[in-house]
């Protein structure tokens, strides 16, 4: 009585479930150089991929259907988290009612109010650009965007500002340069800082 | 003490939880337990925009008590965690009721047929044991692994490192549910169901989940409680327990001490789950009975049942 044990083929079959969830964790490392666009209102990075549950119910509660489950290239420590993933579709915080943030059954998603999201923060690639690169007309993002953060000078070139972005991605979802989109939504902070407006690029900001 | 040395060897026949020996308790626990099932994965597919505004759509993901300890670990909030501490009540005043009537993983595995649980009518030789005698520790006196994973997950989350998704019954099967929903494999479920097809039906259960540690250990601090309070208990009468084992070879959890305990009353076993398969293969009347607030719910020995469970024993010894 009072004896710790456990039958050697018990502890073989702990032993093995130990060894294949080290082994997962050791296989998936990131091999993305972003880490990846989170649901609106997180409180941080790291915070959200430690509590988050992967249980889906956000991917499942989304209006538009922006988000989708991260797959190993973000690493084990990231699998199955929710992507938001701009492609698929804008995040439209405001008109949901944060459907996300209501189906987390860990709160995850409460933290910031609809006036203080920022999902990310949109920049252009001049030379993917139609207008920028190819001198075709094309404003597309600028008429996409909701929140006048895509300003078109004279020449009809788009200019972010980014104070005004909240990294909703309409301007991304929608953008028809091929084979790579010229804007997309890069995670704050992890903005690239050539080649475009976002990072102080240079060029003056043309009015409207 | 030689009296409780002496060796029992039973033979007794096992069938699946869903097949031949379909009696009163077993219709009603899986009756329970498809309902919740099916409105578990009733609400994961409302759980789609629109969110209902007259329940929460991750009602059962809330309820588990080892997410809301984590959450509660960031923020407590009595309004989230209100589901998790009535679940955490019920289970200190009457056990861990949750993993053999609720939770849809465990009812996933009373589904799936299990090489454990013996072939359909074939014979299986179960456990012969030394009686232990006196007062029978819970889980024969031994560690079981759930309890340091519990107290890892739990310290692991407190330090940035979660590792809840990988182990919480609950978030596993609603990820299934939603992943089959959406066209991914939900490889941790199928995982899971393979070991309980080729290894024992509650293996995870017992040894491996956290939130199933959990509840054994909030069952434990209701130990004390006399069984005219508790709302679902297993009642013992010692002197009519003839310590046949068959009570023991029926547990889905595998737990000996109903056989081996000398003790009459209720029966607070940290890993019970109440599901009253000890009950049903019992032969002798009143030795064993499932109880709410003192009230025999179902008991031990008589009518149908007992004949149907009594008629696969082959030898006693």
């Amino acid at each position: 009585m009072g004896k710790l044990w456990v039958s050697r083929r018990e502890f073989l079959g702990m032993a093995g479930a130990g060894a294949a969830a080290a082994a997962a964790y050791g296989l998936f490392r990131s091999r993305q150089d972003l880490p990846p666009l989170r649901p609106p209102g997180i409180a941080s990075e790291e915070e959200f991929s430690a509590a988050c549950l992967r249980c889906q119910e956000c991917v499942r509660g989304c209006l538009t259907g922006c988000l989708e489950p991260a797959g190993p290239e973000y690493g084990a420590g990231k699998l199955w988290t929710p992507r938001f993933n701009p492609d698929l579709a804008r995040c439209e915080f405001e008109l949901c009612g944060r459907a996300c943030a209501k189906a987390c059954p860990a709160s995850l998603m409460s933290a910031v109010p609809d006036a203080e999201v920022r999902l990310g923060q949109a920049f252009i690639t001049r030379k993917r650009c139609l207008v920028w690169g190819q001198g075709k007309p094309c404003l597309i993002c600028y008429e996409r965007c909701r929140y006048g953060a895509i300003e078109a000078d004279e020449k009809g070139r788009p200019h972010m500002v980014p104070e005004k972005c909240t990294g909703c991605g309409a301007c991304q979802n929608t953008c028809i340069a091929e084979p790579q989109k010229a804007i997309i939504v890069y995670p704050l902070g992890r903005v690239p800082e050539d080649e475009g407006d976002a990072g102080g690029g240079g060029r003056k900001r043309g009015g409207v | 003490m030689s009296e409780g040395r002496r060796e029992r060897r039973v033979e007794v026949r096992r069938r699946s939880a869903v097949g031949r020996g379909m009696t009163g308790i077993r219709i009603a626990r899986l009756s329970v337990q498809l309902a919740l099932l099916g409105l578990f994965l009733a609400m994961a597919w409302a759980a789609s925009y629109p969110p209902s505004g007259f329940y929460p759509d991750n009602l059962f993901l809330r309820a588990e008590p080892l997410n809301a300890l984590t959450t509660a670990l960031r923020g407590f909030s009595l309004a989230v965690a209100l589901p998790a501490l009535i679940l955490l009540f019920l289970t200190v005043v009457s056990g861990r009721f949750f993993c053999a009537w609720i939770c849809p993983l465990g009812t996933c595995f009373d589904l799936v047929p299990s090489l454990g649980r013996g072939k359909k009518g074939g014979l299986r030789e179960i456990r012969p044991r030394p009686l232990q005698g006196g007062e029978g520790k819970d889980g024969g006196g031994r560690l079981r692994l759930k309890y340091l994973l519990l107290v890892l997950v739990v310290l692991l989350q407190a330090a940035g490192i979660g590792l809840l998704w990988l182990y919480d019954p609950v978030v596993i099967v609603n990820r299934a549910a939603l992943f089959a929903l959406s066209g991914y494999l939900p490889v941790i479920f199928l995982a899971l169901l393979l070991l309980a097809a080729v290894y024992r039906p509650r293996f995870w259960c017992q040894e491996l989940c956290p939130a199933g540690a959990l509840f054994s250990a909030a069952s434990a601090l209701g130990k004390k409680l006399p069984e005219k309070a508790s709302p679902l208990a297993l009642r013992k009468e010692e002197e009519r327990c003839i310590h046949c084992g068959r009570c023991a070879a029926a547990c889905p959890f595998e737990i000996t001490e109903v056989a081996d305990t000398r003790r009459s009353g209720r029966l607070a076993l940290a890993d019970c789950a109440l599901c009253g398969e000890c009950v049903k293969a019992c032969p002798k009347e009143g030795a064993l009975a499932l109880t709410s607030f003192g009230a025999t719910l179902l008991g031990s020995g008589r009518g149908k049942a007992a004949r149907a469970s009594t008629e696969g024993v082959e030898a006693v010894g």
